[in-house]
């Protein structure tokens, strides 16, 4: 039995930010560690297979218009890729859908595409699925992801949406998927093994945080291989913080 | 060897003239863009339009032609501009930015009816049609205030044409998007004890809070008039940014 988007989520973590979000919804968040959002709409969605089975899109939807693979021998699939910030944990994809079709149901996989080292095919990992049974109108659900950090540098990330599997044609207006969005929570780098700073040692407290500006090009220290992390901070310091922090540009 | 040298440097660091045309992510007061290319605009079918090297143009009238666009969550969309080219001077190209609600289709599933038209035409931002012109042609369009809500809404461009085209004579070079970050308005209750609503940095302060970049100084507090150390600069900064590295 499908539970509804909401009472699913409940309990968890993820629900109270949600929850206080739309509460908000004209704040949602930019930066920071609060919780953080990507909406792909169905347009995006390509035919895998644009030869055998046609992808019909309006601003609001797409479905599956037909299968002209001989006895439907191919599944008819569209697939859009999902634009995550790197680093980022990845929390849920969440979908948006149209069924009033007794027989079938759509299904969603989500995939890690990275490049393999050395060369050769494209590593591809399933990051999670599923195929909700429905078919009374307008639903909607989510694919939990677990410990996922995003790795965009290395990496792309994409759903993929069956509409009609392998013998079965696709059902005009009877499935449609609508939306998407993707729950994500930028993180802070794990600190690395070896201190940059000599007044920053492995276990100072404020050493994951100092390494990440370092890493980043923020800081390059106060001089002689220190950073002065007690050193109180002046105005002008922190004009050249934010702005190489943020890269400013300007006209 | 010198002027080799000089040279790789100076595509490094590009003069202010050349800066003009870099996008700009930062800050409260200037307008940054989404350029979203001709090549990333599909037809809603695919013998309404074609994709060509740089551009996408129409093949039928009243077709409509769509792309995807990520905006920053928070950000007012203030202008989008349509860069094309138009011959005809029959018909015209039109230019919407799309919102569909995501939170309608949470809130109110319509079991047995059709679906909902979760699209809200034309309340983002107003078309705006051009015609006649003998050549590539620029024109801003006014957005209405929108602030970008990517918890509740996707967005997506539009393009459309009126009139009766024929091959080639109406192309999409892009269509820019800009928008300006804004903090978030304040709450109506303080966080923290000792920044209350009426604290002239409440604003400032909330935002940090809300977004995760701080927790206070302990006791219920945010201590605003602690000097900072650079210790805890980094602190504010790494979270804020959510900094990574390989």
């Amino acid at each position: 039995m499908r539970e509804s988007f909401a009472s699913a989520v409940a309990g968890a973590a993820l629900a109270s930010a949600v929850l206080a979000q739309s509460q908000r919804p004209d704040a949602p968040e930019t930066w920071g560690t609060a919780t953080g959002y990507t909406t792909v709409p169905a347009f995006a969605l390509q035919a895998e297979r644009p030869e055998f089975s046609t992808i019909v899109r309006d601003m609001s939807r797409a479905r599956c218009n037909e299968n002209t693979s001989p006895d439907d021998e191919v599944d008819a699939r569209a697939i859009a890729q999902l634009p995550v910030p790197d680093g980022a944990l990845l929390t849920q994809l969440a979908y948006w859908a149209y069924d009033t079709d007794p027989d079938l149901d759509l299904s969603y996989d989500v995939y890690e595409t990275c490049q393999t080292p050395g060369g050769g095919l494209p590593f591809v990992t399933p990051l999670g699925h599923a195929s909700p049974s429905f078919s009374a109108g307008q639903y909607d659900g989510f694919i939990p992801f677990s410990h996922l950090t995003a790795d965009a540098t290395n990496c792309a990330y994409s759903v993929r949406v069956t509409f009609a599997p392998a013998g079965h044609e696709c059902v005009a207006g009877g499935l449609e998927v609508e939306k998407f969005r993707v729950a994500w929570v930028r993180q802070v780098s794990p600190p690395p093994a070896n201190p940059t700073f000599g007044d920053v040692p492995v276990g100072h407290p404020f050493f994951q945080f100092v390494e990440a500006l370092a890493k980043s090009g923020i800081t390059g220290g106060c001089g002689n291989g220190n950073y002065c992390p007690d050193a109180p901070l002046t105005r002008g310091q922190m004009a050249v913080f934010l702005a190489k922090a943020l890269g400013l540009q300007w006209p | 060897m010198c002027c080799l040298a000089a040279t790789a440097l100076s595509a490094l660091t590009p003069s202010r003239a050349s800066l003009a045309a870099e996008p700009r992510t930062y800050g409260t007061s200037l307008v940054s863009y989404v350029r979203v290319p001709g090549v990333a605009f599909t037809p809603e079918r695919s013998e309404y339009g074609y994709l060509s090297s740089g551009y996408a143009w129409y093949r039928w009238t009243d077709g409509r032609l769509g792309a995807p666009i990520q905006l920053p969550s928070g950000a007012r969309v203030v202008s989008m501009k349509m860069e094309f080219y138009d011959i005809s001077a029959e018909n015209s190209l039109h230019a919407t930015l799309r919102s569909c609600v995501v939170s309608d289709c949470i809130d109110h599933p319509a079991a047995g009816a059709g679906p909902p038209d979760c699209v809200t035409p034309g309340s983002l931002c107003s078309g705006a049609a051009f015609a006649g012109g003998l050549a590539s042609e620029t024109a801003d369009l006014t957005a209405d205030d929108i602030t970008v809500d990517n918890l509740t809404h996707t967005y997506l461009v539009e393009v459309t044409m009126s009139g009766n085209g024929s091959i080639g004579s109406h192309r999409i070079g892009s269509v820019v998007v800009g928008y300006i970050l804004q903090v978030s308005p304040a709450p109506a209750t303080a966080t923290f004890g000792d920044v209350p609503a009426s604290h002239p940095f409440f604003q400032f302060v909330e935002a940090l809070a809300a977004s995760g970049v701080t927790g206070g100084c302990g006791g219920g507090n945010y201590c605003p008039d602690a000097p900072l150390t650079r210790g805890q600069m980094a602190v504010f900064l790494a979270k804020a940014l959510g900094l990574q590295w390989p």
